[in-house]
C-alpha cells in the first residue's frame, strides 16, 4: 500500500527498520479473522454497497494484517483493521467510480441512491449458517410485527418500498424529522431485540 | 450485534442514512471524515448494515424464503425452477398431459382408411395402401405409447417413488425373442403384422426389384 508516511496506519509507520520474521502466527490471524471478518465485511459494505468489491477489500485487509499486523498493538488491532479496511474501501470506490464514470459513493446501477438490491446479495454473504440466518430473520420479522404501526410503516416504506425519508414524510404528511425519529426508534428496538437474541444464542 | 450505549442511537441513525445514501454531499464528506478516526462510527455503519440486511430479508414474501427441503440457489439462472421444484414438476406434467390429450384428439379426428380396404389391396392403390397400413400400425403403436405416457403423466409424483413395473405390467424383454409364439399379447402388439409386411414387401419390390424382399421380411420378423 503506497500511502504517504504520515497517513500510514500505525503498523506501517513502525514497519521501517523492523524485522519481518516475527509476523503474527497463523492461528492468531485466524482468530482475528473469526472475530472481526463479519463486522469488517458489514462496515465495508456500508461504504461501498457492493458485495463483490467488499470481499476483495476485506481480503486485502487481512493480507495487510499478515504482512504488518505484528507491528500493531494487540489492544488496538481491531481499530487498525477497520482503519485499513476503510482506506482500502475508499481507494476501491474511487477506482470503481473512475472505471464506471459514476460519482464516488454511488454504487453501480444506481440512479439516485435508492436501489437496495445489494442488501439481498449481502444476506447471502453474511457467512452465517443458513438455519441461524433463518432464525435471525424470523426473530427480526417478529420484532417488526411487534412494532407500533407508525414505526413499522416507516421501516417498510424505506427498506422495502425504497422511498426516501423525504418522500415518506410527504406521503404520511409528517415532518421529515418525525419520519427520521420513527426510523431511529424502530432501529433501536430492532437492534435491542437482535442483540438479545444473539446473547441468548451464545449462552 | 454489538451492545450499544443510549447516545449511540443517533449515531446509528446517521450511519443508516449514510448507508442508504440519504446524506447530501457535505454531510457525507463530514461523516467520512469521522469514519477516518472514530471507531464507534465505523461500528455503527456495520450495525446499520446488519440491521438493514436482516430487515430487508424479513420483508421477503413467504414464497421466496429458503426451506430445508429446497435450499435457495445461488445462481440466478437456477432460481426459476429450483425455488419451486414441486410446482415446476406439476406444471410440466400438466402441460405434457394437455399436449398428449390434444395429440390423441387430433389423431382420432384424422380420417382412417376403412378396415375392409386393407384386405382389398389392388395394384393401382398398392403403394398408397402400403403407406396407409404402415400409418395404421404406427398409429396403434403411438396410441399404446400415449396411453402409457398419459398414465405416467397423471400419476407421476416426484415426491412418491413409483415402480413403473406396476403400470407397465410385464417385465419380460420386448425384443430378442426367437419366435412369435413366444411373444405375449402385448409383445405381439408391437411386432409388425404379416399383412402389413406383405404389403410393404410388395411395395418395395416395385421400387427395388433386384432386392430379395422375402429375405428382408424374414429378417425383420426375426
Amino acid at each position: 500500500m503506497d500511502w504517504p508516511r504520515e497517513d500510514r496506519p500505525l503498523g506501517d509507520q513502525r514497519a521501517d527498520g523492523q524485522q519481518r520474521d516475527d509476523r503474527l502466527a497463523s492461528e492468531e490471524v485466524a482468530a482475528l479473522h473469526d472475530e472481526h471478518a463479519l463486522g469488517l465485511r458489514r462496515f465495508v459494505l456500508g461504504v461501498l454497497r457492493d458485495p463483490e468489491l467488499t470481499a476483495d477489500v476485506v481480503q486485502t485487509t487481512f493480507g495487510q494484517l499478515v504482512r504488518v499486523g505484528h507491528l500493531t498493538q494487540a489492544e488496538s488491532r481491531k481499530a487498525w483493521l477497520y482503519q485499513v479496511a476503510y482506506r482500502e474501501a475508499l481507494a476501491a470506490g474511487r477506482r470503481r467510480s473512475k472505471e464506471k464514470g459514476t460519482q464516488p459513493g454511488q454504487a453501480d446501477g444506481q440512479v439516485d441512491g435508492q436501489t437496495l438490491d445489494w442488501l439481498a446479495a449481502a444476506a447471502v454473504d453474511e457467512g452465517l449458517a443458513p438455519l441461524v440466518q433463518a432464525e435471525r430473520v424470523a426473530h427480526v420479522r417478529a420484532a417488526l410485527d411487534a412494532l407500533a404501526p407508525e414505526l413499522s410503516e416507516v421501516v417498510r416504506l424505506r427498506i422495502y418500498q425504497q422511498r426516501t425519508f423525504a418522500q415518506i414524510a410527504k406521503q404520511l404528511d409528517i415532518p421529515l424529522g418525525t419520519a427520521l425519529g420513527r426510523m431511529q426508534t424502530a432501529l433501536k428496538k430492532l437492534r435491542e431485540k437482535l442483540a438479545k437474541w444473539d446473547r441468548d444464542e451464545h449462552e | 450485534m454489538n451492545d450499544h450505549h443510549p447516545q449511540s442511537d443517533d449515531l446509528l441513525l446517521q450511519a443508516t442514512r449514510y448507508v442508504l445514501e440519504e446524506m447530501d454531499a457535505a454531510e457525507r464528506d463530514h461523516f467520512e471524515e469521522i469514519l477516518l478516526e472514530d471507531q464507534p462510527a465505523r461500528e455503527a455503519v456495520a450495525s446499520a448494515v446488519e440491521l438493514l440486511v436482516v430487515t430487508h430479508a424479513a420483508h421477503k414474501p413467504m414464497a421466496d424464503r429458503p426451506t430445508l427441503r429446497s435450499p435457495a440457489p445461488r445462481h440466478p439462472a437456477d432460481r426459476s425452477t429450483a425455488k419451486h421444484p414441486r410446482r415446476f414438476v406439476w406444471w410440466l406434467s400438466a402441460v405434457a398431459a394437455s399436449l398428449l390429450v390434444a395429440a390423441v384428439a387430433w389423431m382420432q379426428s384424422r380420417p382412417l382408411p376403412p378396415q375392409g380396404d386393407i384386405a382389398q389391396v389392388t395394384p393401382e392403390n398398392e403403394e398408397e395402401q402400403g403407406k396407409g397400413l404402415a400409418q395404421v400400425w404406427a398409429r396403434s403403436l403411438d396410441e399404446n405409447h400415449e396411453r402409457e405416457s398419459v398414465v405416467r403423466g397423471l400419476w407421476w409424483d416426484p415426491e412418491m417413488p413409483v415402480d413403473l413395473a406396476e403400470i407397465v405390467v410385464e417385465d419380460r424383454p420386448r425384443f430378442g425373442t426367437d419366435s412369435l409364439a413366444e411373444l405375449g399379447e402385448d409383445e405381439l402388439a408391437v411386432v409388425p403384422p404379416s399383412w402389413m409386411l406383405t404389403a410393404l414387401a410388395a411395395q418395395q419390390e416395385k421400387l427395388l426389384p433386384a432386392t430379395d424382399m422375402t429375405e428382408q421380411v424374414e429378417e425383420s420378423r426375426q
